[in-house]
């Protein structure tokens, strides 16, 4: 029996054999063809090599549109580079002359100079034998195929260990057979990590590496609750998880047996729940699960799920979607929200070029240096506002300058649909996302200048305590609970208050059940989260007073490191509600 | 007639040598044009500048004086191209 540990990004508890996905270490069939199949080898190898060159083009047009003509200027040099003629000839020779096959050739010629980068004595160059890795992989990847394929044939249930899976991969998965995945890489605001919870099976990420010695088949425990992988469990460990499964499943049915009462405190006040989303479609999820409005709408996925860049009319549909079923509902749409760091699979390569991803063009900062594309979003968002009660959220605000130029846009896009006659709302509520240390610290300022504010306190932690939690180095470092991000917290929700404005928290600390005391005590009366996740928090909601969650939030601020404050939060939920399960 | 073929001195320029971007653009400019380019160390084997992989063996810092030799009908044309790409430091 072994046991990992990592990130729990999805609750649930779940036992099935293992499936596991390679880490993109292609096994290759065969060495040597014959000769007689020389010309067609080279053929093939040859329309690999076009696909290649196209998949890399399309990237550089994304990577140019999207982000700017720097940034497509990195795939320009790869693309430069895998279309040497030098280095297809010699490949094309190894398959001719030496009846290698494609595969092998490829790997050979690639890996030969990728060593040749390594020895020469230069620090940029030695890194740039990942350039050559990368394109061995494209290669391979298109004339292997991707044996990634075996996920859409599963004829039972397994269990998913992979180094990483891709966000696509993730929505792809056919919930009949997938009863959970675990991963090497990975953090809890990961995009794959909120399509786990979406997809409701159980998901740990971020285990570092645990795959090197599962051959798959091995009976696995997923323990979303914890954040456990257990390899090869014995007896007694099966039998206690078969019961934490079956608890796990009655709690679930109680909540959402009552996911339509509102969320009261035992002193009568009522706190709205929200949900967070991504795709339209899960607005239904969100009502469903008693949401009483959008606190979140993430609309990155209109840019990176596509190949061109989303039209007006796409926002506007897509929007139109999300506030059609239920006009009254308050719906918060977060102009773009993109940074190198959200790019697909295939432009990964792009954030190994830029230096602190975090801290360069994204977010607000792109859309301002981007004004075409903004302005269409901010169109499209007007438009759609006349069927809905929708909210412009902008994010990564960091200066008052930036959010006042963000507004300024916003009025001239309002008078081009006033000059154009299309109908639009003009009284649209404009707010921002607090989630920069200078933004909470300027809160009072902001407040005066916004109709409201939410917080997201996934980048105000990163930010404040210097941690990407996706770096599985320093993941551990990363804290809800820490001390100095309990007094932004309070700060801003105070600016908020003495200006009036309402304030929102719809970070990951806020789908966490160990912060809901904390939060209601801090004065936050509006919590946006996970949509599978709106039954247990408002039932959380339930077994609290007021009075009681400001006094465990009076005293949290007492505490002066991370981990006390977590064990106190924690030991409070467990007096004010024993039977929720942890 | 002799075929045309001649040679410059350059240096780099860019901050941080011939590295990616640098190449990428010098291999493009290089294929533009039909007569042969290479580029040399002093003293070095010439490596062909129509090919990105063989600039970035030159591992070419910043200050490396390299040598532009072309030979064939457009020579002349590519070597002033040349030293005008790599005067403006990209």
């Amino acid at each position: 029996m072994r046991i990992f540990r990592g990130i729990a990004v999805s609750r649930g508890v779940t036992i099935a054999p293992a499936l596991v996905l390679g880490s993109e270490n292609f096994r290759i069939p065969q060495r040597f063809v014959s000769v007689d199949v020389v010309d067609t080898e080279v053929a093939r190898f040859q329309e690999a090599f076009d696909q290649v060159c196209l998949e890399i083009e399309q990237n550089e047009k994304v990577a140019s549109a999207q982000l700017g003509n720097q940034y497509g200027a990195i795939f320009a040099a790869h693309l430069q580079l895998a279309r040497d003629k030098k280095l297809r000839l010699e490949i094309e020779s190894l398959i001719r002359e030496k009846c290698h096959s494609p595969e092998y050739a490829v790997s050979k010629v690639l890996r030969n100079y990728a060593k040749v980068f390594q020895n020469l004595g230069d620090q940029y160059l030695a890194e740039r034998a990942v350039d050559l890795y990368d394109l061995e992989k494209r290669l391979l990847r298109q004339m292997l195929g991707d044996r990634r394929e075996e996920l859409t044939n599963l004829t039972q249930p397994v269990l998913i260990l992979a180094h990483n899976l891709t966000p696509s991969e993730t929505a792809a998965l056919d919930r009949s057979f997938v009863k959970g995945f675990a991963t090497e890489l990975g953090g809890h605001t990961s995009h794959t990590a909120i399509l786990a919870g979406a997809l409701e099976i159980p998901a740990v990420v971020g285990l570092g590496d645990f795959l090197s010695d599962i051959a798959g088949g091995e009976t696995v425990i997923i323990d979303g609750n914890h954040g456990e992988v257990i390899i090869d469990p014995d007896e007694a460990t099966l039998e206690r998880y078969r019961q934490s499964e079956a608890e796990f499943r009655s709690m679930h049915k109680r909540l959402e047996s009552q996911t339509q009462l509102p969320a009261v405190t035992t002193d009568s006040l009522e706190i709205q729940v929200q949900g967070n989303i991504e795709f339209p479609e899960e607005v239904d999820q969100s009502v469903k699960y008693g949401a009483t409005g959008i606190g979140l709408y993430r609309t990155e996925f209109l840019y990176l799920s596509g190949e061109k860049e989303p039209t007006e009319e796409d926002h506007y549909q897509a929007y139109r979607r999300v506030v059609a079923p239920n006009p009254e509902m308050p719906v918060t749409i977060r102009t773009l929200d993109l940074g190198a760091d959200k790019l697909p699979k295939s432009m990964r390569a792009l954030s190994r070029e830029i230096d602190n991803p975090f801290l360069g063009l994204r977010s607000l900062r792109l859309s301002l240096q981007n004004l075409p594309l903004f302005k269409t979003q901010l169109r499209a968002i007007l438009r759609a506002a006349v069927h809905g009660n929708i909210r412009i959220m902008f994010p990564l605000v960091s200066t008052l300058l930036e959010l006042r130029q963000a507004k300024m846009i916003l009025s001239d896009v309002m008078e081009d649909l006033e000059y154009q006659g299309v109908p639009f709302r003009r009284d649209v509520p404009v707010g921002m996302m607090v989630e920069v240390p200078s933004a909470a610290l300027m809160a009072d300022e902001f407040a005066r200048e916004v109709d409201f504010f939410s917080i997201g306190t996934n980048d105000l932690i990163q930010y404040t305590l210097a941690v990407d939690r996706a770096n599985t180095q320093v993941a551990h470092l990363f804290s809800s609970g820490d001390p100095s991000v309990l007094k932004l917290l309070e700060r801003i929700v105070s600016a908020a208050r003495r200006a009036s404005i309402p304030v929102t928290v719809c970070g990951q600390m806020s789908s966490d059940p160990i912060y809901s005391a904390l939060l209601l005590g801090l004065g936050v009366r509006q919590l946006s989260v996970t949509p599978h996740i709106i039954p247990e928090i408002k039932e959380v909601v339930r077994h609290l007073s007021i009075t009681q969650a400001e006094s465990i939030a009076a005293h949290a601020l007492t505490l002066d490191v991370a981990r006390d404050v977590e064990s106190y939060l924690r030991g409070e939920l467990k007096k004010f509600f024993p039977d929720l399960m942890m | 007639m002799d075929t045309p073929q001649g040679t410059c001195e350059v240096t780099v320029r860019n901050d941080n040598g011939l590295h990616m971007g640098p190449s990428s653009k010098i291999a493009q400019l290089a294929q533009s044009f039909r007569c042969e380019v290479t580029l040399s160390r002093n003293g070095g084997e010439p490596v062909d500048a129509k090919s990105m992989i063989d600039l970035l063996t030159l591992a070419a810092e910043k200050g490396t004086v390299l040598i532009v030799q072309a030979r064939g009908e457009d020579a002349e044309e590519a070597l002033s191209s040349m030293c005008h790409l790599f005067e403006s430091g990209f």
